[in-house]
């Protein structure tokens, strides 16, 4: 369920990629940012503007070079490699950009692969899988190799691999840069109602059909590193 | 069998000879003692222990050429097999590896996963291999190498191998293959399950 005190607090987060080489790039400049739970915010700007380096830090994916980020009360950024797993596998849910689905793997597979580390029973997470197939309308495509799947179908797969471990919070990277406009509403429409079951949804985009959707309740504009601005919502 | 018992059994005088075997004491003196034989006997045939060797040099040398060509062949397959896995992973495996680290797969989880992937395609070729000799061998009488093993001396005999399995021999190809296309998955998958998981996606 939501979670209604801040959940992710951003605190002056630089992150600096090849520190002390000649190709030396500054993605984020000191950000700060609280985000509440059970909310769902975006994070719009141009290409190069640093919301997807935003978005692997609050995930857990990469540390920041300086600042700190807590999530749900726990400070994340200077956790080990082994705690920082832990973190990122019992409460996010990433969909990224490419969808990165493993090739040669059906979709059931691709929607189990995260829950293998937990150790729950191969049978359990299978039931709880096909659940999510079906919830996602995706029933009769469970054994289909992923590279037969439509972008539609496979976004879908994508946001099944997301939430098979239940996350509390979901991440994603320009998830309608692929689809047509019709696909980037069912897209939201499924984010409206994963929104509404208790989850948290942070988006990165510049599509005006994400920004403009009525469940976006923050809109963060960012540019070179730095937040430009923001739109509160209801 | 004595030699007289022989002769009186087959009928054969003792002055008859078929095969002689001179042992001359001086080597370089050979072929001077082999001139002379034929000059007293020239209805003999005398043959010098270097010929032989020549002749079988020359029957199986060749034979045993092919073999060690495709025998190079096969360790030079393995050796670039190896290779290229200890070499690197492709883009492609890389970010699988991010896939999964991003997914929530630790780095031992996934060094485990590419340890047991490496066993079991290692491991299977090595039992198809051993598999596939054994049935060549022993079932169809090693068609493909037959001419090879036979050679021209043994023409008149049968050719059958006896099932026979060394296991000095499979544990050693074994060692030779299985462990280290094992170990050459392993330190890249380290290394690329290491990094951030977010720099590996971004590939």
């Amino acid at each position: 369920m939501g979670y209604e005190s801040d959940m992710i607090e951003i605190r002056h987060v630089t992150k600096v990629f090849n520190k002390n080489r000649p190709n030396e790039f500054t993605a984020l400049h000191g950000v700060s940012l609280d985000l509440k739970g059970n909310r769902a915010i975006v994070f719009s700007g141009p290409s190069g503007s640093g919301k997807t380096t935003l978005l692997s830090i609050i995930g857990g994916m990469a540390k920041p070079t300086q600042g700190r980020i807590f999530v749900q009360g726990e400070e994340i950024s200077r956790l080990s490699g082994r705690f920082l797993t832990e973190v990122r596998r019992r409460t996010f849910g990433f969909i990224f950009q490419q969808l990165n689905l493993i090739r040669g793997m059906t979709a059931l597979e691709n929607v189990m692969l995260p829950g293998y580390p937990t150790g729950e029973r191969r049978r359990d997470l299978r039931k709880r899988a096909i659940r999510l197939f079906e919830t996602l309308n995706l029933g009769n495509r469970a054994e289909a190799k992923v590279e037969w799947l439509s972008g539609g179908e496979a976004q879908r797969v994508a946001i099944a691999r997301a939430l098979i471990n239940d996350p509390s919070i979901l991440i994603a990277d320009e998830p309608t840069a692929h689809l047509d406009s019709k696909l980037s509403q069912d897209f939201m429409g499924i984010m409206e109602r994963l929104k509404e079951g208790g989850k948290t949804i942070i988006l990165a985009s510049h599509d005006p059909i994400v920004c403009g959707s009525r469940i976006v309740e923050r809109l963060v504009r960012m540019r070179d590193g730095l937040i430009l601005g923001q739109e509160v919502g209801e | 069998m004595s030699d007289t018992d022989f002769r009186g059994l087959f009928g054969i005088p003792p002055t008859l000879f078929t095969d002689i075997v001179l042992t001359v004491r001086n080597p370089l003196e050979t072929s001077v003692v082999s001139g002379k034989i034929l000059r007293m006997l020239p209805d003999t045939r005398a043959v010098l222990k270097d010929d032989i060797l020549r002749t079988y040099d020359a029957v199986f040398a060749w034979r045993g050429g092919v073999l060690l060509v495709i025998f190079s062949a096969a360790v030079f397959a393995f050796l670039i097999c190896a290779w290229d896995k200890a070499g690197g992973l492709s883009h492609e495996e890389r970010r699988e590896i991010g896939v999964l680290r991003a997914v929530g797969w630790d780095t031992s989880e996934v060094i485990m996963l590419k340890v047991w992937e490496g066993i079991i395609i290692s491991l299977s070729s090595f039992m198809l291999g051993i598999i596939f000799a054994y049935v060549h061998v022993f079932f169809f009488s090693s068609t493909i190498f037959e001419p090879v093993l036979k050679g021209w001396a043994v023409i008149y005999p049968s050719f059958r191998p006896v099932p026979a399995v060394n296991s000095s021999q499979i544990a050693a190809v074994f060692f030779l293959t299985v462990v280290p296309y094992t170990a050459a998955t392993i330190i890249p998958s380290w290394l690329a399950s290491t990094i951030d998981p977010d720099s590996v996606i971004r590939l």
